[in-house]
């Protein structure tokens, strides 16, 4: 009788449960940082989180915001991207942020809105990472890594952007993207492909594409937000 | 005109139900007062009368010489009746640690010490097992010298296992016997993606702990491990030692059922957090559910020992503040907006509710990352550790001496988690006990006529060496023999261990006058007792009675 009781009263009070708090809205943060030009693609943002709320149930904050990676605020959003095409060199406090973001669990998408393998950002960004994470740190992301199915599928690694297939910049198509890991989760993703450029318009002007190419953007953020 | 019929047959009723119901007492009866024993000079005869008649509702020994075997073996009944309060002689240090419960291999379990000092600085607690020192504590003796704490310990594997705790170059040892576990298996049902579900994910895995997350993304996808959602069957919960509902996760009314099934029966754990703890929510507490922020360094902890609280400072977090716990529940956590945290058993389960909603925080913007780690893998821990066994044995004293009696008591429990009462001529479970080198002896075993579902035996260690007592083959406690235990030879260290578990307490000479002065005014006010029932209805038939035969007399029939 007793036991029966207390199922009746667990059951019955699961169903009140039902007041779940929905959770906080993702916001897209956009790093900015002291040296080169870190707001070279203002138009990603927006476009990113118009497909956010198009193709996925994550509630996502209607703005961006922009954080100095240098504040202490950089913790509060653990997932930020950072680009730009001018020679980068963060300084002390920068360096010391991102390490410790990554190494808490944060996610950093840097994108090099150059698409130069031996361009000043390419160059420089690279250069940065393997002083601040270690030489050796970098290692290309293979092209069957979760990331490529953590929503969208792109079964031949990361899409290609139009910027490589005219041949401008460096004239090459990259193969994959380069990341740092930490417990075997990608941390800092790094890309050459330019998906700056390639997401850098008004979300309105999506309607003259055959194929959204907005779409491993919503990868990487739901690979953030789940592993 | 007489009275009706029907009248008269309710106060037979009520005569005869006042004289069939039983006395009910949920405390048993003490005597007045309290006994004081003789300073000096132990009298055996004066005190058996203690473990005779009414038990004394305190018993104060004052005396400075040390307690010799006879009067340990005689205060240790006593203990069992009475609080029992004892006067350590001046400049007495003692340091008392206490065994983990029930230690499982891989789950986290507390050592509770106490500590009697005789000097007010803060002093270092050192934990230590075979192997070297393995914690430290700072902790500030309170009034009368006394500190207390616990360290929080995670057994590797199965078998008997001893730590040390030692504070000023004095040490206590205890010890357990771990059950064998494994890195618990947990699955994590929540609403669409938010950091609090990735780095409570996280932070279980990075724990050791098998996860099975379960969350929709959209567009009929969803992250999922094995079959995805809240599974209707108990059979395929009981697969997970704990089941977490966090953020927006909304289990169907079959998935309800079989949660509480898994919960009551199967001895499972659940989890909801993130606001799951709204009006009612599980039962855990009633009321609640306005959004807050909280600020870390503004939550009180109040957790079982063998929990890890979020560190203070740093994180200001969103939270859904719980109502009040309900009756069996108790709060764990809280700040001035209210109920962060409330535990309870249901059945042979466990329950918590969590109105944290970004404990993330502690993570990412305070770096807290090994605590905020802890804290979720103690909580699961503790979920999944609810005792699943329907016998649980301990042993009072798990470190002593060959050639002192060792007690051992058997809690014994219902399938649904109640004690269990046996009838007189019921077969009593089976406890054998395996001494070291030597084949598994049979220990008889004797109802505690009063605490219900307890058995009693002693054993005698005659060598040095692990004790380890079985029921069916399977070892459920143990015991070390020792020349050289630490301060369990100590007949003050035993006494103060008598006096914490009589409910009384070992108290410095300088403190002894005002804590006898305490008790003794505690005494002097008790509670009001309930009228029983059976008193109550038998006065409300003489009542009734009085009046018929009155109405009777003045209508001139009587």
């Amino acid at each position: 009788m007793r036991l029966r009781f207390l199922l009746l009263l667990v059951a019955g009070t699961l169903s009140a449960a039902a007041a779940f708090r929905r959770p906080a809205p993702f916001v897209w943060a956009t790093g900015r940082y002291e040296s080169g030009d870190w707001d070279s693609a203002p138009l990603v943002p927006a476009n990113l989180i118009h497909s956010l709320a198009q193709y996925t149930s994550i509630p996502v904050a209607a703005r961006g915001v922009v954080v100095d990676i240098a504040s202490p605020e950089l913790f509060r959003y653990p997932f930020v991207y950072l680009t730009g095409h001018l020679p980068v060199r963060f300084n002390p406090r920068e360096s010391r942020n991102l390490r410790a973001y990554v190494e808490r669990g944060g996610f950093v998408f840097i994108d090099d809105h150059n698409h130069d393998i031996d361009g000043a950002f390419h160059k420089t960004a690279t250069a940065e990472i393997a002083r601040i994470f270690g030489v050796g740190a970098l290692k290309p992301v293979p092209n069957d890594h979760e990331l490529y199915r953590a929503f969208f599928r792109f079964p031949e690694g990361p899409p290609t952007t139009s910027h490589e297939l005219n041949g401008w910049g460096d004239n090459l198509v990259h193969e994959h993207l380069l990341g740092v890991e930490v417990d075997g989760r990608i941390g800092l993703l790094y890309s050459n492909k330019d998906y700056s450029s390639e997401w850098n318009y008004h979300p309105q002007n999506k309607r003259f594409q055959s194929v959204d190419n907005t779409r491993f953007g919503v990868n990487l953020v739901v690979y953030a937000l789940t592993r | 005109m007489s009275l009706p019929g029907s009248l008269r047959a309710a106060l037979l009723a009520l005569l005869a139900a006042a004289l069939l119901l039983p006395d009910r007492e949920d405390a048993p009866r003490r005597a007045p007062g309290a006994v004081r024993l003789p300073e000096r000079g132990f009298q055996a005869a004066r005190s058996d009368s203690l473990l005779a008649g009414t038990p004394a509702a305190l018993v104060v020994r004052s005396g400075e010489d040390p307690p010799g075997a006879a009067e340990l073996d005689v205060l240790s009944a006593v203990a069992e009746r009475s609080p029992l309060l004892v006067r350590l002689p001046e400049g007495r240090w003692l340091v008392r640690a206490g065994a983990p419960q029930r230690p499982v291999a891989g789950r986290a379990a507390a050592i509770p010490f106490r500590v009697h000092t005789v000097s007010g600085d803060s002093l270092w607690v050192r934990l230590g097992d075979g192997a070297g020192a393995l914690d430290s504590l700072r902790v500030a003796p309170g009034p009368g010298g006394v500190a207390e704490g616990a360290f929080r310990v995670r057994p590797p594997r199965e078998g008997w296992r001893e730590w040390t705790v030692e504070v000023g170059g004095r040490q206590a040892r205890t010890g357990a016997w771990v059950a064998p576990g494994r890195e618990p298996r947990v699955l994590v049902v929540a609403g669409p993606p938010s950091w609090e579900v990735k780095f409570t994910v996280r932070a279980l895995e990075e724990s050791g702990a098998t996860v099975e997350l379960s969350q929709p993304l959209g567009r009929g996808l969803a992250v999922r491990q094995g079959e995805g959602g809240v599974p209707a069957e108990v059979a395929r919960l009981a697969r997970f030692d704990a089941v977490l509902l966090l953020d927006g996760a909304e289990p169907a009314a079959a998935q309800r059922s079989a949660l509480a099934d898994y919960v009551v029966r199967r001895g499972g754990g659940v989890l909801l957090a993130g606001g799951g703890g709204g009006p009612g929510a599980l039962r855990v507490t009633a009321g609640g559910g306005v959004d807050a922020e909280v600020a870390g360094d503004r939550i009180r902890w109040t957790l079982p020992a063998e929990m890890a609280p979020l560190p203070p400072g740093g994180a200001r977090t969103a939270a859904i503040p719980l109502g009040r716990p309900v009756p069996g529940a108790w709060t764990a956590a809280r700040s001035a907006e209210g109920t962060l945290l409330a535990l309870r058993t249901a059945g042979r389960g466990r329950v918590a509710a969590l109105g944290l909603g970004e404990s993330w925080r502690w993570r990412m913007e305070a770096g807290r990352i090994a605590e905020h780690r802890e804290f979720w893998r103690s909580l699961v821990d503790w979920l999944a550790s609810a005792p699943r066994d329907t016998l649980l044995v301990e042993v009072a004293e798990p470190v002593g001496i060959p050639g002192v009696p060792v007690e051992v008591r058997v809690f014994t429990r219902t399938g649904s988690g109640e004690p269990r009462r046996f009838a007189p001529d019921e077969r009593l479970p089976e406890l054998s006990l395996a001494r070291p080198g030597g084949s598994p002896e049979r220990l008889p075993l004797r109802p505690d006529p009063e605490r219900p579902g307890v058995l009693r035996t002693v054993f005698v260690p005659a060598a040095p060496g692990v004790y380890s007592l079985a029921t069916g083959g399977v070892p459920l406690a143990g015991f070390r023999a020792d020349t050289a235990p630490g301060d369990a030879a100590d007949p003050w260290a035993r006494l103060a261990l008598l006096a914490a578990r009589s409910g009384g307490d070992a108290v410095p000479a300088e403190d002894f006058g005002s804590a006898v002065r305490r008790r003794e005014a505690a005494l002097g006010s008790p509670e009001r007792r309930a009228l029983p029932l059976h008193l109550l209805l038998l006065g409300l038939a003489a009542a009734l009675a009085v009046t018929e035969w009155s109405v009777r007399r003045l209508r001139g029939r009587a």
